[in-house]
């Protein structure tokens, strides 16, 4: 564990010299060595552009860098080919390329999502569907916390065209079917949309045998910088996907058509989605991010982050003062609890947590989580959030735990 | 621990801060070392090294204006200070105690930062300016009220904003039995 929390230089960080215990992994985890100098390599000694552009040899190496990333990313993901990855700046630019170019036809404009979705996943279709262009179906909750296959499929008609969930809730942590819900879109007509962003930094994602049409995830839930994730689309999808962003990059040509105006010739494949000069320093960041999460092996940080997961879950549930949010069962590294005594305001536990303590900072997240219509639907105003990664321990969360305990005895 | 910082040692000054490593320390700042922008951004690192590490740390001869964002830690401009014209425009009016006397020579040199409050600030600003000495859960019922808060009124921001006006010396926050009481100075 020493060398794994070696790795990340944050983690040594003072703030009025207290040590940092870090619960924020969900919104984005600390950045490991490997990713820093991949950037700082970049930023040093290349600089430059990748792609077609310049010919020149500080471009052929940087072309090739990016091309190793892209290979890595689809790896990653299994997907057939690197040529099914588009670079993108996070999860929500991937989803809102996927809301604004796909193919809806009047036959097929119907589109699923689930009320766990992150604002990502949802207001891309809503905004699409206010101006007309979509119907939006919202498969609810059960009147607890469970979100079976069986509801999402119960909507999944001849009229829906894309049915998008995440693969896992980044308020509860809870994993969804994905698997038998591609069976029931695909059996319909429909392609799947996996909102992954909680879900690669403890899992291994095969996006063929799952099913999965379309993928996105951002970078820097992995270690990789901000500003960068991945949209994996079937080569074939991919083609029928209509233009996002155009300019340069994304042509083969521009000729002459009717009346002697330009007309340009897209290329059907990634190129035609990553116009203009691209965040390369991020892409090579992203595949140091993997090669860092391979050489940690994935399996060992599930066993690492469950453990804690169990533990911190299994204190808060004794605690009659908090309700821990979710249906238990398997989930990624996330703990969501809301007071039950609704005197108390979570607001100000967070700035306890940043303030009192006498050693310790500790960061979680407060507040609805970008997932408003959840927190609506279970009645809850706002809730903390406590995620984890690999260099999280057992003993932070006994100092949360502590400081929980301390501020309920103060409040008292 | 003192040190001296003035502008042909400042580096120096630094330097032998982080060997030295105090738990307390008092900087003395000279005016050369105000009238250069390159002096105050060691004065600005050589406060960060004592402020991460939890280290007491005062700072004599600095007016708010030099140094935005570490007003806590600045002393009083004390005994025969001039006072600053500039103070009834400056956003850093309220904690400003005025010229230390050994800086009158380059009084000129004394001039509201160019700093503009965000929204956020602006709004805890005037949430306060309604109703003072008010708790968290009061500040963000407030907030629903107030057109450019709409989109704070669930997450953190607010009290991020907050907390940056606290660096300021603007507002205060005690904290009393779980809850955060909180008040424009």
């Amino acid at each position: 564990m020493k060398n794994i929390r070696a790795q990340f230089p944050a983690l040594r960080r003072r703030v009025n010299g207290k040590k940092i215990v870090y619960f924020d992994n969900a919104c984005s985890v600390l950045k490991p060595r490997p990713v820093i100098k991949a950037v700082d390599h970049y930023l040093s000694v290349l600089g430059v552009c990748a792609g077609g552009r310049s010919g020149h040899a500080l471009s052929a190496i940087t072309e090739e860098l990016c091309h190793e990333a892209r290979v890595k990313t689809s790896a990653f993901l299994n997907a057939a080919s690197p040529s099914e990855i588009i670079f993108t700046s996070n999860t929500t630019e991937g989803i809102n390329l996927v809301a604004k170019s796909f193919p809806f036809t009047r036959a097929k404009n119907e589109v699923v999502v689930t009320a766990f979705d992150h604002h990502s996943n949802m207001l891309p279709f809503l905004e699409e569907q206010r101006k007309g262009n979509i119907k939006v179906k919202i498969a609810g909750l059960d009147g607890g916390w469970a979100l079976d296959a069986d509801r999402i499929c119960g909507l999944i008609t001849a009229r829906t065209a894309l049915v998008s969930l995440p693969r896992a809730s980044n308020v509860t942590g809870q994993f969804f079917p994905v698997e038998e819900v591609a069976r029931e879109a695909h059996r319909k007509g429909a392609v799947v949309l996996a909102d992954a962003a909680q879900y690669l930094s403890t899992c291994r994602e095969d996006v063929r045998a799952a099913g999965i049409d379309m993928l996105a995830f951002s970078g820097h839930k992995l270690g990789a910088p901000p500003g960068i994730g991945a949209l994996y689309c079937r080569t074939a999808l991919m083609r029928k996907l209509k233009n996002f962003k155009v300019g340069g990059g994304t042509v083969s040509n521009v000729v002459p058509g009717a009346g002697g105006a330009p007309q340009a010739r897209y290329f059907s494949d990634f190129r035609r989605f990553e116009a203009g000069i691209q965040n390369y320093s991020g892409i090579l960041g992203l595949g140091a991010a993997l090669d860092f999460l391979a050489e940690a092996g994935l399996e060992r940080i599930k066993r690492h982050t469950d453990g804690i997961t169990a533990f911190c879950k299994r204190r808060l549930a004794a605690m009659e003062t908090v309700e821990v949010l979710g249906p238990g069962g398997a989930c990624g590294p996330i703990v969501s609890f809301a007071f039950r005594d609704k005197r108390i305001f979570a607001q100000d536990f967070n700035l306890f947590l940043n303030n009192e303590l006498p050693r310790h900072v500790v960061c979680v997240r407060c507040g609805s989580h970008c997932a408003i219509p959840l927190h609506r639907a279970r009645g809850v105003s706002q809730s903390l959030r406590l995620s984890f990664f690999i260099y999280n321990t057992e003993s932070e969360v006994r100092v949360f735990l502590e400081a929980l305990e301390e501020y309920l005895r103060s409040v008292r | 621990m003192k040190l001296e910082f003035k502008l042909k040692n400042s580096a120096q000054a630094l330097k032998s801060l982080k060997k030295a490593r105090p738990k307390e320390v008092l900087f003395a700042v000279d005016s050369t070392l105000l009238a250069s922008a390159e002096g105050l951004a060691v004065l600005r690192l050589a406060a960060d090294f004592c402020i991460e590490r939890g280290a007491g740390l005062r700072i004599e001869g600095v007016s708010p204006c030099f140094m935005p964002g570490y007003s806590r830690y600045l002393l009083p401009a004390g005994t025969g200070a001039l006072a600053c014209p500039e103070k009834e425009r400056c956003f850093l009016g309220g904690v400003c105690s005025g010229i230390p006397a050994k800086h009158a020579g380059i009084a000129g040199a004394f001039k509201p930062p160019p700093r503009i409050f965000t929204d956020l600030e602006k709004c805890m600003l005037a949430i306060l300016a309604r109703k003072n000495g008010i708790t968290t859960a009061q500040v963000l019922k407030a907030a629903k009220g107030i057109k450019i808060c709409a989109s704070c009124s669930k997450e953190g921001e607010v009290f991020r904003a907050a907390e940056r006006l606290v660096k300021f010396g603007l507002v205060s926050k005690k904290y009393n039995r779980g809850v955060y009481i909180w008040e424009k100075i």
